[in-house]
């Protein structure tokens, strides 16, 4: 099958979705034979879109582990200039305010959709939206008469980002929607989609990433004691992420639990002012109970998830929430919350716990059963594992992706020998 | 391990007339759907959950599983591992001694080429001694005969150079045949090697059966129903059973047949010499019919074989699936073959009702055949009328022959002996549609009426999960209460991933079991346990101790079986009128909280339930919608009472007998098996004793308990004044003892050890409704019981004679009933106890509750808002709610946006403008 994957950035380029596209393209080239090209702009993250000054990579077509990319270049300035008058019209809800902020936040590539018709592709799958690029693909893959795909990442929470009726026309016209879970796909379906063309395909991980090594091993070499029972929080540090219910949650947790030790690791570069402050009004004879690991390399999550007994996310915005993949990995319970779509991550009871967003009594109550209850935590942790095995490994999630590729190429040529008869 | 499927080398799907179709190996065709299509496609390679993850949004899961059950069934999909999931279908075997002869007639038509697939079916077959007859009727070659004569020389093979009727030709093959069976077949057949065998055996157990009807499956289609014999319908033309359905083994529970099909029938020959030869009046069809229904007429049965199964090429080699009609000669033979049946068999009302429904079809169908330009088919009524009216005399006469033999009455023929399958088919093919899984198939093995086991089903797949919440503690002492949720929680473990939340950290280890403790005083703990289970069990003040409960979306269950209320009269009967006044109704509002929050509710007994459904009804429970689906309410409550343990009580070791100073080892006990509670009358007992010890001095009197162990329950007033009474007796620690709690294995060595076991209490509204958990201990170890009147268990004591029933408060009845059950030992009372023991097991106790786990639904009656946990991502109402114009036009602007809201208001000016 020739695939081409259009994304707004691609490794090194850093973010989820980007992550994801790479191991998707690489797993369909190595496992399936499949020809994977991917169209990408030469920014390393988003703010490159609309920020001039942004660092850039080189333009042109390289290739990294047998896919093939396609750097092209971005127009910023003009993103840029759009900035106050997307604002206006969004606030007052103004006429074509969707397409606004849409090109506000570009990519803008010209040539891209002409470049997309005339590639010679089976399937054209493009990531995510509010990305400029999606309308691009449609529109070149529409001028290419060749089946169109669209991987979404939706996050119904966001307003300014999603509610976009340019979004839905879009996702109207494709011959199949991927969506990253069952939330997405309710939430679509509500938008009034056809269910029929939308298919839920999850996220994937590596759990041989995780493997060999011990807890008290990844301890010893993060300096972590041995004989303490540890909660950790692995990711982005965010008010919508909920460390800030966690900590509170702590504080009833060490009143019976005193020994217990609160890892928080992850980049907290937007939120660092306010968790310094947090932290620093802890009681005194608590802030011994704390580890911090900040902006800490891919090569030490390993570790990090294997020293914690607990994996305690509470996040309330979550497209698919892969770091609980990853705690699963490491076959440790895990806490979430019953917000958006984390519920159709976590099946409830099962693999993890789920909590009221912003509930610190039954956060740290949850906390508390699986600190008590050694053999129930391990049962959600080693459930989690196997789940990670049987649905979520990148061949699994590969699978699904090219499913759907598949059912979009027959749609178009059932539509192209309609149209010649 | 979950179950994968995999798609069925050599089965496709294309389209045949327009419509979607799966081809089998044998290029045979079913009709399908695009629903059941996509599943098919998409269970390639996938594991039963994601399969049901995959389309669970569009489809419920009993319809996915069924879908991939019948799938499976139809050959379509393989599943593996398969290999543990052996049918359910048990095959009778032969009784030993000499076999009858059978023997097969087969007519047959140039039919080299089915005969070459029908012979070695025959010769393979299990059961002997058989003989073949084959007519060759008027073949215009030779070269069946010479094939026969090559191949199977010992075949008796008739050569008929004038073609015969169907009945004529199979009259011959009986003519010439000697065995005690006639067998027969079709030449488009093919049989399973021990459909001779299934067919006597069903001969030899019904002696007055005249024909055993084989189960027919299409050959070019073999999962799937030809028919399960025939039927003649009183308003349009006879047709085969079940045709087109998925063979489940959905028939194979049926008594008797209207008809057998005489593609594949057995025949006793005794009956055939009674009951006559088919009917050479019929040109083609009806005749099969018409010799079964006489057969009835005549007082026989005819009866199916589920077990033998033939294949019927029924349509031809492989049935094209384009539409296919008789021809008009044919079309004649069944319009005459249906009125010459009636003519024949029917009594005059009955038949006067038939043929006038005859006539309107026939009239129906000239019609429609000369305004479609098919002349000769209209021309074909016309020409069987005119033949069914030059015969009619002769048929009348057979009639009235017949009327003078018959057995029943003719209109009994015509009566529904079952409720007629669904015919599944497009043009003579069977269909397989999602339509008819949800509607037809789903029922069936949801009600237990299919024969194949469908894994997709079992527990092990549907595994479910159910967190118990105890109010009481559950350690290695505990009360009724904690032994009651722990023996739930271990039966339901077999099915079900049980979760025991108990209020205070247990020793217990169970390894099918996880327990975890809650804190009354912080509700979140219970809070947490309860939304992260998709059903939980609660009971009591639970419903005031933890608020949340009320607001909980996931499914519960609510535990009666302890009608507390009534308890309470007799616990604070202490203290001032006001203060009980105040615990009754607290009790009352939890009662009616319980009431209003429950999805589904156990109690103890029918007692009970009727106490309970009377509550249920005083708060609106007992309604329309609940009682839309389910009018016995069984859906809503239902008894889960006390049970016993799966296997029978054992020690290893004593525990008073030779152990204890006072208990020497020839000594009786008399064991008072529970708590010491203000509703019970342990007095009466005491004061009986000195005559009892008077007759059985070596005799012990042993109370368990005196406190509660669970320690924040205080002790109740009732025991003071009873240790008080046994000193009065001079008893107290010579033949009276009073022990504390035993762990829950010692107290089955103490059960083992007694002679006796006693529960008194007095007439009371508590004792009417209470359900003991002492009692169900007696009886469990085998223990003559002693009680008094009044409550359910007492009822038990007496219908099964388990020991002696006393009056309330009466101790010379009682020191009568002790020394009477000591003088005849316990021994002669175990025969008694064993029926009780076998029906009243844990996990048949827990039945209805185990179901409700697998089954259940929210009630009801509280849907009103979408119960789930998760987020439902759709869009508010909020619009609908907002009365104020420039409100709405604001919240127009701000979630549609601007020309939305411009162009609602222009609407709703001028609708203002038009009202005015």
């Amino acid at each position: 099958m020739k695939i081409l994957h259009v994304v707004q950035g691609y490794t090194p380029a850093i973010g989820g979705t980007e992550y994801l596209i790479q191991k998707i393209s690489e797993t369909l080239t190595q496992e399936f034979g499949d020809e994977v090209t991917v169209f990408t702009t030469n920014c390393f993250n988003g703010e490159g879109f609309w920020n001039p000054r942004m660092p850039t990579m080189a333009t042109g077509v390289s290739e990294i582990n047998g896919v093939k990319i396609h750097r092209f270049p971005v127009r910023s300035r003009l993103s840029q200039n759009l900035r106050p008058i997307q604002k206006i019209f969004f606030q007052l809800n103004l006429p074509y305010n969707d397409w606004l902020r849409t090109y506000f936040g570009g990519p803008i590539i010209p040539h891209l959709a002409q470049s997309i018709a005339e590639f010679p592709a089976d399937v054209v799958a493009a990531s995510s939206f509010p990305l400029l690029h999606m309308f691009d693909t449609l529109k070149g893959a529409r001028k290419g008469n060749k089946a169109v795909v669209f991987h979404g990442g939706l996050h119904p929470q966001d307003i300014w980002g999603f509610d976009r009726k340019n979004i839905y026309k879009a996702i109207e016209l494709v011959d199949i929607y991927l969506a990253n879970t069952d939330f997405e796909k309710k939430y679509l379906k509500n938008k009034g989609i056809d269910i029929s063309k939308i298919k839920t395909v999850g996220c994937g991980v590596n759990p041989d990433d995780f493997s060999g090594i011990t807890r008290d091993q990844a301890r010893s070499l993060l300096n972590l004691p041995l004989d303490a029972q540890i909660v950790g929080y692995i990711g982005q540090i965010g008010l919508h992420k909920g460390i800030d219910t966690l900590i509170k949650a702590m504080l009833t947790v060490w009143q019976s639990h005193p020994h217990t030790i609160l890892l928080v690791a992850g980049g907290k570069a937007l939120y660092a002012k306010q968790l310094d402050a947090l932290l620093s009004s802890l009681p005194e004879q608590y802030k011994e109970n704390l580890a911090l690991y900040f902006n800490f390399k891919e090569e030490e999550k390993k570790y990090l998830f294997n020293a914690i007994d607990i994996f305690a996310y509470p996040s309330g915005y979550e497209s698919f929430g892969i770091s609980y993949l990853e705690a699963w990995s490491a076959k440790k319970p895990v806490i979430g919350t019953w917000r958006g779509a984390i519920p159709y991550v976590i099946d409830a009871g099962q693999d993890g716990l789920l909590v009221p967003f912003q509930n610190c009594h039954c956060l740290a109550m949850a906390i508390v059963v699986l600190l008590d209850y050694a053999i129930y935590s391990s049962s959600l942790g080693i459930n989690g594992f196997n789940k990670v095995l049987t649905k979520f490994t990148w061949k699994d999630v590969a699978t699904r992706f090219r499913d759907g590729y598949k059912k979009a190429i027959e749609k178009t040529k059932r539509v192209n020998c309609q149209n010649m008869h | 391990m979950s179950i994968k499927y995999s798609l069925v080398d050599n089965v496709r799907l294309t389209y045949v007339a327009e419509k979607l179709c799966f081809i089998n190996e044998t290029g045979g065709k079913v009709f399908t759907d695009r629903a059941l299509a996509d599943i098919w496609e998409f269970a390639q390679g996938k594991p039963l959950p994601d399969i049901i993850d995959h389309f669970g949004d569009s489809l419920h899961k009993n319809h996915i599983r069924a879908a991939l059950s019948c799938l499976v069934a139809a050959h379509f999909l393989s599943r593996f591992p398969d290999k543990e999931y052996p049918s359910k279908t048990i095959h009778d075997q032969l009784p030993a001694g000499q076999n009858g002869l059978v023997s097969v007639i087969i007519v047959a038509y140039q039919g080299v080429q089915w005969l070459a697939e029908l012979l070695p079916s025959i010769y393979a077959q299990t059961y002997s001694p058989v003989e073949i007859i084959i007519i060759d009727n008027a073949s215009p070659s030779r070269e069946m005969a010479e094939w026969i004569q090559d191949k199977y020389p010992d075949i008796q093979f008739i050569r008929q150079e004038q073609a015969l009727s169907f009945a004529a030709a199979n009259n011959l093959g009986v003519k010439n045949s000697r065995g005690e069976y006639l067998m027969l077949l079709n030449q488009d057949t093919k049989l399973d090697k021990d459909a001779f065998s299934q067919l006597v055996i069903e001969a030899k157990k019904y002696p007055c059966c005249a024909a055993v009807a084989a189960k027919l499956r299409l050959l070019w289609a073999p999962q799937f129903i030809n028919g399960i014999g025939n039927i003649v319908h009183d308003h349009s033309w006879g047709a085969d059973i079940g045709f087109g359905n998925l063979d489940l083994g959905q028939f194979d529970t049926l008594a008797n047949l209207p008809s057998a099909c005489f593609a594949g029938a057995l025949i006793r020959k005794s009956a055939w010499d009674e009951i006559g030869e088919i009917d050479e009046g019929f040109p083609m069809y009806y005749e099969d019919s018409e010799w079964c229904y006489r057969a009835r007429l005549l007082g026989y049965r005819i009866v199916p074989a589920p077990n033998a199964v033939i294949y019927h090429a029924f349509g031809g080699k492989i049935p094209s699936g384009d539409r296919a009609e008789l021809s008009p000669k044919k079309f004649e033979n069944v319009c005459y073959g249906r009125l010459r049946f009636a003519y024949k068999l029917l009594d005059e009302e009955t038949r006067d009702e038939v043929l006038s429904n005859y006539d309107d079809e026939d009239i129906h169908n000239f019609i429609a055949n000369l305004v479609r330009g098919r002349i000769k088919h209209a021309l074909a009524i016309l020409r069987a009328r005119r033949r069914f009216g030059q015969s009619k005399d002769d048929i009348a006469q057979i009639h009235s022959q017949l009327t003078a033999r018959q057995a029943i009455h003719p209109s009994a023929l015509m009566e529904t002996i079952f409720e007629e399958p669904p015919v599944f088919e497009y043009n003579g093919v069977p269909t397989l549609t999602m339509s008819s899984i949800k509607n037809y198939y789903l029922p069936l093995i949801l009600n237990g009426r299919t024969n194949i086991t469908m894994p997709e089903f079992s527990s092990e797949n549907n595994r479910r999960d159910i967190l118990i919440v105890s109010h009481d503690i559950i350690a290695s002492k505990m009360a009724g209460t904690g032994v009651r949720y722990l023996e739930i929680a271990r039966a339901l473990s077999e099915w079900a991933e049980v979760t025991l939340a108990v209020p205070q950290p247990s020793n217990l280890e169970e390894p099918s079991i996880k327990i975890v403790a809650y804190d009354e005083s912080i509700p979140e703990s219970l809070q947490v346990l309860v939304e992260n289970h998709e059903q939980s069990l609660i009971s009591g003040y639970m419903a005031l101790k933890f608020p949340f409960l009320e607001k909980i979306k996931t499914k519960l269950i609510v535990d009666l079986y302890d009608p507390f209320f009534l308890e309470n009269f007799y616990y604070y009967t202490d203290l001032p009128m006001e203060e009980q006044e105040k615990h009754n109704q607290v009790a009352i509002q939890v009662v009616n909280k319980l009431a209003k929050m429950g999805d589904y509710f156990i109690c103890g007994n029918e007692r009970q339930r009727d106490l309970w459904l009377g509550v249920l009804s005083a708060n609106g429970r007992v309604n329309p919608r609940n009682l839309s689906d389910d009018d016995t309410l069984r859906q809503l409550i239902d008894i889960v009472g006390i049970g016993f343990p799966d296997r029978a009580p054992s020690s290893p070791r004593r525990l008073l007998r030779g152990i204890h100073p006072d208990f020497c080892a020839d000594e009786k006990i008399v064991l008072w098996g529970g708590g010491i509670w203000n509703w019970l009358d342990p007095i009466t007992l005491v004061k009986a004793w000195p005559s009892v010890i008077t007759e059985h001095p070596n005799a012990r009197l042993v109370f368990l308990g005196t406190r509660h162990p669970n320690p924040k329950v205080p002790q109740h007033e009732i025991v003071q004044r009873l240790i008080q009474e046994a000193e009065l007796t001079g008893e107290k620690e010579k033949s009276i003892f009073f022990i504390e709690w035993l762990s829950y294995e010692e107290r089955e060595a103490l059960l083992l050890e007694s002679d006796i076991g006693v529960t008194l209490h007095a007439i009371h509204a508590e004792t009417r409704y209470s359900i003991r958990t002492r009692v169900m201990d007696y009886f469990w170890a085998g223990l003559p019981v002693i009680i008094t009147e009044g409550d359910i268990t007492s009822e038990w004591v007496k219908t099964n004679q388990l020991g002696v029933v006393v009056p309330p408060n009466d101790a010379q009845a009682t020191a009568d009933a002790i020394i009477h059950l000591l003088d005849k030992g316990k021994d002669c009372y175990k025969p008694s106890f064993k029926s009780l023991q076998e029906q009243l097991t844990w996990k048949n106790v827990v039945e209805p509750l185990r179901n409700y786990i697998f089954h259940g639904k929210n009630a009801p009656d509280r849907q009103a808002f979408y119960r789930s946990m998760r987020e439902d991502p759709s869009p508010t109402a909020d619009e609908l709610l907002i009365r104020n114009p420039f409100k709405k036009a604001m919240y127009l602007w701000a979630t549609k946006g601007f020309r939305s809201m411009v162009k609602q208001t222009i609407i709703h000016i001028k609708f203002l403008l038009s009202k005015k």
